[in-house]
Parts: structure tokens; C-alpha cells; sequence
């Protein structure tokens, strides 16, 4: 679909020579950019390297410093989001505008309710409107369901079912994949495929290569504000769109794992645990020197056993034993005294402190700076040495230690909570999605870190959403489905079928003990 | 990463941190520009506000206040804040205006400190282990504070008249300058480097910025909120006993509307009230700022009426200021990914 059509048409949304300036930084430099109806158009670029300045014009939120913004051929200004609206334009973006206390049916008509002459809502028309768009959708949840009650999937449809009802002609989605399972990534992109044939130009966001070649008709790349090209993808390899944005090829990931020798004794050894309604009978060995995986669908227990693990969730049985020795983990301080660190799922969320600096963002977990009263006063100097060592061994791209946390790009951000991780004195870590929302240069950087630091005798549990992810670091794999441990996979067994096999429930051939 | 992409990123986020550098020193600055307006103004337009027993006069009225909201800017850095200061501080005044004709000054004053400290510390009790908001706990600790205080005194005036020397607290001078001055400083600089240079500073303004990620980076939330809170009711039993060395009697019925005071000098000062940092130098400012208007307001005879107007209004001045640097802050970080 669109393939021929691109060179006939003119297209829908048209950018030319786009610049814009910030205070003493060019974040795009003479862009040109089209997109066709009918077309899925996906933008690349490493962290920083303009899509979200370019996006955010596009959806209105910034203005250009210059260049001009077509529309059907006519040229647009857009001085605020709602005119982009109003021109066509949809942005979904990671952090959902619904309203977690409305229906599904409230959202979808927020601020446009159908209303009956005298002012009052016209509630039949409401429901048969948006009953229409989420049969359209294939989206099966009741229209007076709560939004705070549906999966980050869900919602994420209830978004594009809002852009549908509006009759947008461009969708933007910016990482949509991000917090979705599998099942709800192969719902998104057959959705996608239907908006294409309606004529619906989306633009996609994401660092996930392998996505982009499975949906996009045409990818534009971007480095340093300026665009490198725009692409067919049958034209190109993975590889060459990764040379495109780094301008250099990288590292291959199948490189990156490299056989340890694990010891024999377990750093942290889990029998039979459960958690009440999310985990039940749980056992396994994590042994220094070694990188266990963790795979699970959305729902499997995998994000909850990590935060069971930190004190973060009651365990109702089973027993834990550190180093040999029983443990109680009830809190994240008593997980850190037993030399356990989570590293959470979620680093908008649980993770970064805004407010704070990038050293204080690292050290705020370094147990020392809470402990004795001799040391009350916090060590600049100290904290300083500390913070040069981990940017070296993480290669944290910062301007300097006092700089805010929010200035870096996401995938430092994510370097400093690793970091943090390492800073907390914890031999065992639990890393959850540790590359989430990272581009492909650092996602490499941090797992070849993550693989450094089990050869220096870290015991490490990488719990990921992403399978290439654990494929590429896991020495062995535990599989969780329902709840249940499903299999532990060994370095030989560990590939993207069999992972998926387990967590969606089926056996693998051949044992998987 | 090539070298061109990353000085291309340390140079963006220089020049992003520069401007957001500028603006933390523009709102320090902006109170301070303010306050030397006033100043000037006051000068010019109010016959014997530029004397320096005037002076004097605003300086120890500035102190009180400044000493109070430096442990309310703690507070908000915390994501909370404290509406039982101004019972509190009365409650404190009655307390060492009673001690004194007991035991010796340092005694009362003692006795002073620690009635603040441990309702300051239930207040932080109350928050983190019932979970209740810092709104209610503190909103009825206000009504029932000012209650004990009015029980206590029988609602009658306490009057110091053994001691007198502590009233030297007020009206002793060093080098010139009023004592309370020099109470102000001292607490601003232990302040300062509790948040600037401890862990439990580190920690409060770590709760404040991002609660969800304090709770699991290891932050013990409850012992900081106690914590915190137990400071407050400190600095605010500080004010007690300079309030009660300033009048030399005292009754249940001052220090209404001290709440008010001590959170705008705070706000004003640059500390947001969404949490996450403390602008301890900017409360200083906003607290002189307030008792320069509040003088220059007496002299120029306008009813004191007219004052409370001049109060609510600089508040909301100052959430308007702090709601458009949060707009601005937020649309400079649009850029990044």
C-alpha cells in the first residue's frame, strides 16, 4: 500500500527547511520532511538527536525558528496544539491525556461531547459513536469502564480510538510500543495496517529497529538536527539505518556475551516463594559471576517478583537465603543491608529524582551517606571521585555532575540509575527493563556494562520485556507465565522462540530443567 | 557515538543548564530586586522608614518570620508544609513567658524549643504512619495547639517580669545589628547545610522531587517526614520565644495568620510548592521584603486592614511566578527527548 502511489501524490504533510533554535543549541538544522497519506513513516534518530523537537512542531507544542509547515499544499502556523489538532494532526504520545477517572466512552469525547439542543449530553449518541470506533478497533472493553482500570495496551487503543473519532488524517505516535506486550504489539500494528488503508498517514517514533521494519513503508533519519535521508526500507538493511543514525557502524550484539565462569555458591537463593494472587511457588539459584534472565508476559508476576525480592511486596511463604545465611526482605533499606538492589521498571516513575543533580541523582541509594553520625556531612570530594569512576565504567555522557538529571538524553539517564545500582554496594542486582527507552548505541554500551559487571562477580537478574534484550545478556532464562515459574533455560536453549514459547504457556521440545 | 554527536549533546545540555541556572539565580535575584525597590520606595515616599530605628524595627520583625520560613521552606522541599506554626508559636511564647518566673532563661528557652520539637515531631508521626495528608494533620494541629495555648493561659496574658534581661533576645545589639538578626543567620546556615550538605536534606528534597522513586532508591520516608516536620516545629518555637522576648507579655491570641506568612516568604523566596528543592537565601529576602511593606504600610498610616490584603495578594503573586517558571522550565525541556 502506498508504495507506487508516494511519487504521484502530494503529500499530506509537507516540512521544509525546518530549524530551531534554543538558547545556544541548534536542535534541527534545515529539515525537510514529507509524509503521504496512506503511508507509515517512521523517524530514527539516537537520543538527542532532534525527533522530539521535530515531533513536538509537528503536533504544535514548539514553533520552528524556521522553515514552513504544508498541509494539503497550503502552508500552516501553528502557535499551539490545539491548531494542530484542528489541522489533522494527532499525537499519541508515552504519556496518555486521558483522564484516569473518566469512562473509556468520557475520554474518547472529552471536550467535543455530542450534546443534545438545550445543553445536555446526548448520552445514546455518545455510546453508539464511540461503540462504533472501538468495534472499528477490535477493543474489546465496556464504554463505562473506568480508564484507571485498563492495561497500558488498552489505553493506549482508547488514545488512538479518541484520534479516530476526531477524523484525523495524521497519527503520531511516539514510542507506542514501549510499555506493551507482545500480544498487544501484534494488536497495535494490525490496527496500524487498517489506519493505512483508510488513508491515515502515520508517523513512528521508536529505537525498536526490528518494528520499524515490520510496519514502516519509509523511515527518515536523523543526526545531530539534520536529516542523513529518507529511505524506503526495502531499499535498506538494519545495519545501514544503524550507520545512519550513529554516521559509524556499530558493534555487533552478538559479540556482547562472552562466557563466565559462575561460582558455585548462590548469592541469592529463592525457594518456593510466593506472593499472594501474582506469584506462587517460585524457587531459583542466582549465583556471582552470573546474568539469569527473566521473561514474562505483562501479567506473569515478572515485575512483581523483583519488587517482592526489594521489600516491596508482602510474601506470603517460601524462604530466602543471602549468602547462605536466611533473610527477611520487608523493606527497600533491609533488601540494601542485605546487599540486594532493585533497579525499577519504570524510570520516569520510580526511578529519577527531577529535582536533583546528576551526582545526587547517582548516589542517592550509597548506603554510606546514611549511616554513621561521623559522616553526617556529605563528602563533595568523595562523591565526586565516585561519580568519575562510574561515568567512565557506564561512559555517562553528562556536562558535568551538577548538571540536572532531565538535561541528559534517556539513555544516560538510564546509565546513572545503573550506576546508582553500583553505587549502592549491592552485589546482587535486579535490573528491570534496563535499556527501556534507550537508543541502540547505549542499549550495546549498557549491556556489554551489564555483562563487565557479572565477570567482576555481580550476581545480576535482568527481568525484560524486550527478548532480543535477554537473549543477548542471559547466561540462563527463567521463564515466569501466570505466576508460575515456567522453565529455566540454559545458554544453549535460550533463543527468542523457545522464551516465547514458555511465557505464553506451551512446552518447549526438549528439557527444559 | 561519534564525537560530533556528543559535544553536539554536551553543548545542548550546557547551554540548557546555563539557562536553568539563570533562572534559579533570577529568582533569588527577583525577590531581592523587589526587595531593594521596596526599600528605595519606603525611603522615598515614607518619612522615618529610613532611620534606623525603623530599620532596626524591620529587621527583627523580618527575623522572626525569616526563621520560621526557613523551616517551612524545608518543609515544602519535602512536598509538604505545616498550617500549625502560628499555634505553635504562641503556644512556645506562653511556655517560656511562663518557665521564666520558674527557672533561668536558658532553661525556659529550652523548654521552649523542645514543646516545639515534640509537636513538631507527632505532626510528623501522624503523617507518615497514619498516612494522613500533611493538609489535615497539620490544619487541625493548628485549632488544637491554639486550644491548648488558650487552656493553659486560662485566656488570660502572661507577663515576663523576672528576668528582664530576656528581653535583651530582641533589643541587644551586636555591632550595631539587633540580636534576632543574628538568630536568623545562624539558623539559616544550619539549614543550609542540613540541606544542602547531609543526606537527610539529600533525602527530604529526593521525597519532595519524586516520592515513588525515594521509596525505592532506599529512603527511609518515614524518619525524613518525622524528621522534617520535628525541625519545623523547632524553628517555629524559635519565633515563640523571639516573639515572646519582643513583647514581653503574651497571650493566646497572637501569631494568627503566621501560617500564611511563613509559607508566602517561602513561595516568594523561589521554594516551589510542588516540592523537589528549598531556596533557603530567597526566603531570607521574601521575609525582609514582607516586614519593608508591612513598616512602610504603618508609617504611611495605612489601616492595618489594608496589610492582610497586601499579604494574600503577594501570595498569590508569587504561586503566579512560580507557576510560569514551571512553564517555562517545562517548555525548555520539550527539546530533549
Amino acid at each position: 500500500m502506498g508504495t507506487d502511489q508516494t511519487a504521484l501524490q502530494s503529500p499530506i504533510l509537507s516540512l521544509t527547511g525546518i530549524s530551531k533554535q534554543f538558547p545556544g543549541v541548534r536542535a534541527l538544522e534545515g529539515v525537510d520532511f514529507q509524509i503521504f497519506a496512506g503511508e507509515v513513516h517512521a523517524l530514527m534518530g539516537e537520543n538527542g538527536a532532534g525527533k522530539s523537537t521535530l515531533i513536538n512542531i509537528i503536533s504544535g507544542l514548539l514553533q520552528p525558528t524556521s522553515g514552513q509547515i504544508f498541509i494539503g499544499g497550503q502552508e500552516v502556523i501553528f502557535s499551539n496544539a490545539l491548531q494542530a489538532q484542528k489541522a489533522g494532526i494527532s499525537t499519541i504520545t508515552q504519556e496518555f491525556n486521558l483522564v484516569p477517572q473518566l469512562t473509556v466512552a468520557e475520554n474518547i469525547f472529552l471536550g467535543r461531547e455530542p450534546k443534545r439542543r438545550i445543553g445536555l449530553l446526548n448520552w445514546p449518541e455518545i455510546r453508539r459513536r464511540a461503540s462504533d470506533v472501538l468495534k472499528e478497533l477490535k477493543l474489546n472493553v465496556p464504554l463505562n469502564q473506568r480508564v484507571s482500570y485498563l492495561s497500558v495496551g488498552d489505553r493506549q487503543l482508547v488514545e488512538i480510538a479518541k484520534a479516530l473519532s476526531m477524523d484525523f488524517r495524521i497519527i503520531t505516535m511516539d514510542e507506542p510500543t514501549a510499555a506493551l506486550n507482545a500480544t498487544e504489539v501484534a494488536r497495535l500494528f494490525e490496527i496500524i495496517e487498517r489506519l493505512k488503508q483508510r488513508g491515515i498517514a502515520v508517523l513512528y517514533v521508536s529505537h525498536r529497529l526490528r518494528e520499524i521494519f515490520q510496519i514502516a513503508d519509509r523511515v527518515t533519519v536523523l543526526r545531530d538536527g539534520k536529516r542523513v535521508d529518507t529511505r524506503r526500507l526495502e531499499e535498506v538493511s538494519e545495519d545501514d539505518v544503524v550507520t545512519m543514525m550513529l554516521g559509524r557502524a556499530l558493534k555487533k550484539e552478538e559479540t556482547i556475551y562472552e562466557a563466565i565462569q559462575a561460582s558455585e555458591k548462590a548469592a541469592l537463593s529463592v525457594k518456593n516463594i510466593s506472593v499472594p494472587g501474582v506469584l506462587s511457588n517460585i524457587s531459583f539459584d542466582l549465583r556471582p559471576g552470573e546474568v539469569m534472565g527473566c521473561a514474562g508476559l505483562i501479567g506473569s508476576g515478572r515485575y512483581e517478583l523483583t519488587r517482592a525480592l526489594f521489600g516491596l511486596e508482602r510474601i506470603s511463604e517460601g524462604k530466602i537465603h543471602i549468602n547462605g545465611q536466611p533473610a527477611v526482605l520487608n523493606s527497600p533499606n533491609g533488601a540494601l543491608r542485605h546487599s540486594l538492589y532493585m533497579l525499577p521498571e519504570e524510570r520516569k516513575v520510580e526511578g529519577i529524582f527531577p529535582d536533583l543533580t546528576v551526582r545526587e541523582n547517582l548516589l542517592i541509594s550509597a548506603k554510606r551517606l546514611f549511616q554513621r553520625l561521623s559522616e553526617l556531612l556529605i563528602d563533595t570530594n568523595e562523591e565526586e571521585k565516585q561519580y568519575d569512576k562510574m561515568r567512565a565504567l557506564l561512559r555517562i555522557r553528562a556536562s558535568s555532575s551538577a548538571q540536572g538529571i532531565t538535561k541528559l538524553s534517556g539513555g544516560n539517564q538510564q546509565k546513572v540509575m545503573l550506576g546508582r545500582a553500583l553505587m549502592s554496594n549491592s552485589r546482587i542486582l535486579l535490573l528491570n527493563e534496563p535499556t527501556r527507552g534507550v537508543d541502540v548505541a547505549a542499549r550495546v554500551e549498557i549491556h556489554a556494562a551489564i555483562r563487565k559487571l557479572a565477570h567482576t562477580g555481580y550476581a545480576i537478574l535482568v527481568s525484560s520485556s524486550d527478548i532480543p534484550e535477554l537473549v543477548t545478556v542471559s547466561d540462563r532464562c527463567l521463564v515466569l507465565s501466570a505466576g508460575r515459574a515456567k522453565g529455566l533455560l540454559n545458554r544453549a536453549q535460550i533463543n527468542e522462540d523457545n522464551v516465547t514459547a514458555l511465557a505464553i504457556g506451551q512446552e518447549i521440545t526438549g528439557d527444559s530443567k | 557515538m561519534s564525537n560530533a554527536v556528543a559535544s553536539h549533546n554536551v553543548r545542548s545540555s550546557l547551554s540548557l543548564a546555563n539557562a536553568t541556572r539563570l533562572v534559579q539565580v533570577a529568582e533569588s535575584l527577583g525577590v531581592f530586586v523587589l526587595l531593594v525597590i521596596v526599600v528605595t520606595t519606603a525611603s522615598i515616599l515614607a518619612p522615618g522608614f529610613f532611620t534606623y530605628t525603623n530599620l532596626t524595627n524591620t529587621l527583627i520583625a523580618a527575623s522572626i518570620t525569616a526563621v520560621t520560613g526557613l523551616g517551612m521552606t524545608f518543609a515544602i522541599a519535602m512536598g509538604g508544609f505545616d498550617l500549625s506554626v502560628g499555634s505553635v508559636q504562641v503556644l512556645t511564647a506562653i511556655v517560656v513567658a511562663s518557665l521564666i518566673s520558674i527557672v533561668d532563661p536558658p532553661l525556659a528557652i529550652l523548654g521552649a524549643v523542645l514543646t516545639g520539637l515534640a509537636i513538631g515531631l507527632l505532626n510528623g508521626v501522624l503523617i507518615s504512619k497514619l498516612r494522613l495528608p500533611a493538609f489535615v494533620v497539620t490544619f487541625g494541629m493548628m485549632s488544637v495547639i491554639r486550644g491548648v495555648a488558650l487552656l493553659v493561659t486560662q485566656g488570660q496574658s502572661v507577663m515576663i517580669t523576672k528576668h528582664i534581661e530576656f528581653g535583651l533576645l530582641n533589643n541587644g545589639k551586636i555591632l550595631g545589628l539587633p540580636v534576632p538578626f543574628f538568630i536568623m543567620v545562624i539558623v539559616f546556615v544550619i539549614l543550609s547545610i542540613l540541606l544542602k550538605n547531609t543526606a537527610f536534606g539529600r533525602h527530604a528534597c529526593a521525597i519532595g522531587g519524586n516520592r515513588a522513586a525515594a521509596i525505592v532508591s532506599g529512603v527511609n520516608i518515614d524518619r525524613v517526614t518525622i524528621a522534617v516536620f520535628g525541625l519545623v516545629g523547632v524553628t517555629a518555637a524559635i519565633s515563640g520565644v523571639m516573639l515572646a522576648s519582643q513583647l514581653m507579655i503574651v497571650d493566646a491570641t497572637l501569631g494568627t495568620g503566621f501560617e500564611l506568612q511563613a509559607i508566602t516568604v517561602s513561595v516568594l523566596g523561589g521554594t516551589s510548592l510542588s516540592g523537589g528543592h528549598g531556596n533557603l537565601i530567597g526566603t531570607v529576602f521574601a521575609a525582609l521584603l514582607l516586614a519593608t511593606i508591612a513598616s512602610a504600610l504603618n508609617i504611611l498610616k495605612v489601616i492595618s486592614f489594608y496589610q492582610y490584603l497586601a499579604m494574600g495578594a503577594l501570595l498569590i503573586f508569587a504561586l503566579a511566578i512560580d507557576t510560569a517558571r514551571r512553564a517555562f522550565i517545562a517548555k525548555s525541556l520539550l527539546s530533549r527527548s
